[in-house]
């Protein structure tokens, strides 16, 4: 099959750097994937191409992208299942682009600083490990698949208006410590979560779980987030 | 007010969970209001001039009726609000949206009160 | 006015996956630490990781640390050096325990403590049956570890300089002064001044076409040491993972037949019984690799081609999800194969270098077989040699070696931080990287970077994979060096300086032939077959003469030159490996 990849390009080297789009035809063969693709394109059409990889099997969330207007990971997407004559590649919206397909992921790192996104329990540990069930491990089994892609907070309504909004991979990240049973530290997370540019921006629209690469229930933990703040606070 | 809040100071915790109860409250005192209004004839099974005016003259049911009109303005404006937030980005626009909605909000509180203490 | 491309820390860690990011997380409790690192530390490939890691809780079964270390002394081929065994397996309980308090996130029992389930080639009571030893998180262990210390060097405030390729490590009289980094996002060179510097750069996958191995693992660490004439140690045992997905080589977890999942050939013969009766699916990741080549070179792959079928479907659709809900997805994605119903095409796939940069058991890297140190320079992991793994390493023991080496490294430094001062930097530590960089966005030859890696790949899977012989490890051996030749003959499409991953891909592409030519000449030099290295032509384990670990330099104009280092011996003599 022949498919023409459309794919955004920039390169704020050039004078009036400008984005546009330039066209690359490909051969296409089953199970080739938008990454193989772009690989193909890179290798042995225009070397000129940025964009990120590393493991090409969905776990390092590094070519997350907007394929054919949905963000998702390009080492993920089966080109010949999507029978379309032209796939349209696009950075990730609403990040600053670096160069072609490679946004500045700085924002969203920040992001997920602010929510403290780490274990805080200051008892001493024990000599062995903590103890935790298997119904209390299932609670935060989903969130601790998270990759940090990026796809979701770029997906996010919210945050396309409000760049300050911590964006739903962060929230998730902190719902993956709230609920998880060794952690102690609510009160210092809730400062980053009670805010307008924190938890209740979120308007419950779903464009994370319809774009996570995971199929993460990501809006569903944000709901219990927000009903664990309001019942610590009234 | 910092300048990416453009306007709008409503949106943490509180706007999220007043917004939520007033809801609650809304769908409850829709339910009597619109029960009293129309099937809620008292003595001879039907709904008079002078039936609709006792209750009005009843201090609890003035009550009643404010908070109704109150909390009414007040879930349909956050509402309001937080849609502008997300959709509106231009500061200017998002700043004449917010000043109509305050004028509005306004006039429906004003002629609202004015009508349940039959001030017009 | 001040170089605003001089950093000056205490500490800077190349390279954040699991080894690198325990030892900054280590570090930074005393010392202003910096982590350089070419990927952000989040796409890691520690991260891809699945399994498990392997400690003796005992938290299912009656297991201790003596049966732990005789399972990696045997599973080595007992090229493994066995204080430094003990030192892992005697501290992986602490190791364990103390990730689980930084916050990582383990599959429990029922009683709550942290899970564990079986995994090829560890067993109970020196082998008499397979042992509970891998804990676990789904299939995402080494993920969640990955994540809970990235997360932790947060807490810690640990700086990070990602996507920023180290090109050269600053080494003057035997001390270690620092790193040079190309930032790969705005481009120039920024020289990483330290006290020192801990490697974590990972393994070389990438110099083969079937491998597990992310895009990004092209074993630069190893190149950096070449070039500042150091040794690299046993680079000819590289281990393939018998699961890699047909054709891709994406890793399809060896817990998928920890949790029962059967190999099966053409005629849906569990052909294991044949091999390892014993353990059968269970055996070490070489023996089974090269049953299943067996299997295929006869005939009996699946319709006579290059596969083999691993089949979970009879473990139900709850528990896959359950415990292996990531193979699930990387069955369907890449293989459109629904492993609820359908067996998983697999074959043998290029995964770990057991070899590395040669250290001492503090990870202190050392210049020769004498243990002689080079002052402030560590490294840990994959990237490194202490030996643990020897000839073939057992599965779950690569996230062990990684998070206890990683721990060790930084202790070692934290200790002997407190007597190395600052040195001077060279009057221009960036000379020979610029130059590098120079080179390549000025070289206008005709040839292209993709079509020598793709050659090397390719020829290095056909005649130095799974078997191995003297003619074809010749042939490889020239080929290697002709293609060394056509790599001075290229040009790069991007001549720019921000995200210009075309020049990275050339340089990385340069560690891989020169490291290659080392992989191939250990190969070819070592008469015999142990662990990983099978030779076809020597197909036994010879212990008078091979019973040592290889140290190969690479000479400034090209060739290899070997030195050999005895292997450490305590508790467990060398017998015959069988399973």
């Amino acid at each position: 099959m022949q498919v023409t990849f459309k794919i955004s390009r920039f390169d704020p080297q050039q004078e009036e750097a400008k984005q546009h789009y330039k066209s690359y035809t490909v051969q296409t063969s089953p199970g080739m994937t938008v990454l193989d693709a772009l690989n193909e394109i890179k290798w042995h059409q225009d070397g000129t191409l940025s964009y990120r990889k590393s493991c090409r099997s969905g776990i390092c969330g590094s070519c997350a992208m907007k394929i054919n207007g949905i963000n998702g990971l390009a080492c993920e997407t089966q080109i010949e299942p999507m029978k379309k004559k032209t796939i349209v590649l696009d950075p990730l919206p609403s990040f600053e682009v670096i160069k072609d397909l490679a946004v500045n992921m700085d924002p969203f790192f920040e992001h997920l600083a602010a929510v403290k996104p780490y274990l805080i329990n200051e008892e001493p540990p024990p000599d062995r490990e903590r103890l935790q069930s298997p119904e209390e491990f299932k609670r935060i089994s989903d969130p601790i698949a998270c990759i940090l892609c990026m796809s979701c907070t770029s997906s996010c309504p919210s945050f396309w208006t409000d760049p300050e909004y911590i964006g739903p991979a962060a929230l998730y990240k902190a719902y993956r410590y709230e609920f998880d049973t060794r952690d102690k530290g609510s009160e210092e997370r809730l400062e980053a979560l009670d805010n307008r540019h924190g938890l209740w921006r979120c308007h419950t629209i779903f464009n994370c779980m319809d774009a996570c690469p995971k199929n993460l229930k990501i809006t569903h933990g944000i709901s219990l987030l927000k009903r664990k703040v309001i019942a610590e606070k009234y | 007010m910092s300048d990416r809040d453009r306007g709008i100071r409503s949106g943490g915790a509180f706007s999220w969970f007043f917004q939520r109860i007033s809801g609650v409250f809304l769908l409850l005192a829709l339910l009597v209001h619109f029960w009293v209004l129309h099937f809620s004839a008292p003595d001879h099974g039907e709904i008079t001039f002078g039936s609709v005016m006792e209750r009005l003259n009843n201090p609890l049911w003035r009550a009643f009726d404010i908070l109704f009109v109150v909390t009414a303005v007040y879930h349909a404006m956050n509402g309001a609000l937080l849609i502008v937030q997300d959709y509106i980005r231009a500061t200017g626009l998002r700043m004449i949206v917010v000043a109509g909605l305050w004028i509005g909000a306004l006039y429906f509180l004003i002629v609202g009160s004015m009508t349940i203490l039959g001030l017009a | 006015m001040a170089d605003r491309q001089l950093h000056k820390f205490d500490a800077v860690v190349i390279g954040s996956g699991l080894a690198g990011l325990r030892a900054a997380v280590s570090l930074s409790r005393e010392y202003n630490t910096a982590v350089v690192t070419k990927v952000f530390p989040t796409r890691s490939h520690s991260g891809a990781a699945q399994g498990g890691i392997a400690a003796s809780l005992g938290n299912i079964d009656d297991d201790n640390w003596e049966y732990h270390m005789f399972d990696t002394v045997k599973g080595s081929d007992y090229l493994g050096d066995q204080d430094a065994i003990e030192i892992l397996v005697r501290q992986a309980p602490d190791v364990v325990y103390d990730l689980e308090h930084l916050g990582v996130p383990f599959s429990r029992t029922k009683d709550g403590l942290i899970a564990q389930r079986k995994f090829g080639g560890h067993t109970l009571n020196f082998g008499e049956k397979a042992a509970l030893r891998a804990c676990y998180s789904s299939d995402y262990t080494g993920h969640v570890l990955l994540h809970t210390l990235y997360e932790n060097s947060l807490k810690n405030h640990i700086r990070f300089f990602s996507e920023f390729d180290v090109l050269d490590l600053i080494i003057e009289d035997d001390v270690c002064k620092g790193c040079v980094a190309w930032d790969i996002r705005n481009g120039g060179l920024h020289v990483f001044h330290a006290r020192a510097v801990v490697m974590g750069t990972g393994g070389y996958g990438r110099a083969f076409k079937i491998t597990s191995n992310a895009h990004a693992n092209t074993g630069d660490g190893l190149g950096l040491v070449l070039r500042n004439g150091l040794p690299l140690q046993d680079l000819e045992f590289v281990q393939f993972h018998p699961t890699g997905l047909w054709k891709q080589g994406i890793l399809v977890t060896e817990g998928a037949r920890g949790e029962g999942g059967y190999l099966k050939n053409r005629d849906g013969e569990r052909f294991m019984e044949r091999y390892t009766p014993t353990l059968m699916e269970l055996a070490p990741r070489d023996v089974v690799a090269r049953s299943m080549q067996t299997e295929i070179d006869e005939g009996r792959g699946i319709d006579g081609k290059d596969y083999i079928h691993l089949d979970i479907t009879h473990l139900g659709k709850e528990r896959i999800m359950e415990r292996l809900p990531q193979i699930h997805d990387l069955a369907f994605n890449f293989s459109g194969i629904d492993c609820f119903k359908e067996p998983i095409p697999i074959q043998p796939t290029a995964h770990y270098s057991m070899g590395g940069i040669p250290v001492d058991n503090g990870c202190h890297v050392v210049k020769n077989g004498k243990l002689e140190r080079i002052t402030g320079l560590y490294a840990a992991g994959e990237c490194s040699c202490v030996s643990v793994h020897g000839a073939n390493r057992l599965g779950t023991n690569s996230l062990l070696e990684a998070t206890t080496f990683g721990r060790i490294a930084g202790r070692s430094a934290r200790a002997d931080l407190s007597n190395i001062d600052f040195s001077d930097l060279p009057k221009n530590p960036r000379a020979r990287a610029q130059a590098e960089v120079d080179w390549f966005l000025k070289a206008n030859g005709s040839r292209k970077v993709a079509d020598i890696r793709a050659d090397l790949q390719e020829t290095m899977t056909a005649r130095c994979g799974v078997f191995r012989n003297e003619a074809d490890l010749k042939k490889q051996l020239d080929h290697v060096r002709e293609l060394q030749e056509m790599f001075k003959e290229i040009s790069i499409d991007d001549k720019g300086k921000v995200m210009n991953s075309d020049l990275m891909e050339a340089i990385e592409l340069g560690h891989l032939l020169e490291f290659s030519e080392v992989i191939v000449s250990g190969a070819l030099g070592r008469r015999e077959s142990r662990g990983a290295h099978f030779r076809k032509d020597f197909p036994k384990r010879d212990d008078d003469n091979w019973l040592k670990h290889t140290l190969a330099w690479r000479k400034p104009g090209g060739g290899v030159e070997f030195d050999w280092r005895p292997v450490i011996i305590t508790r467990f003599q060398p017998m015959e490996r069988k399973y």
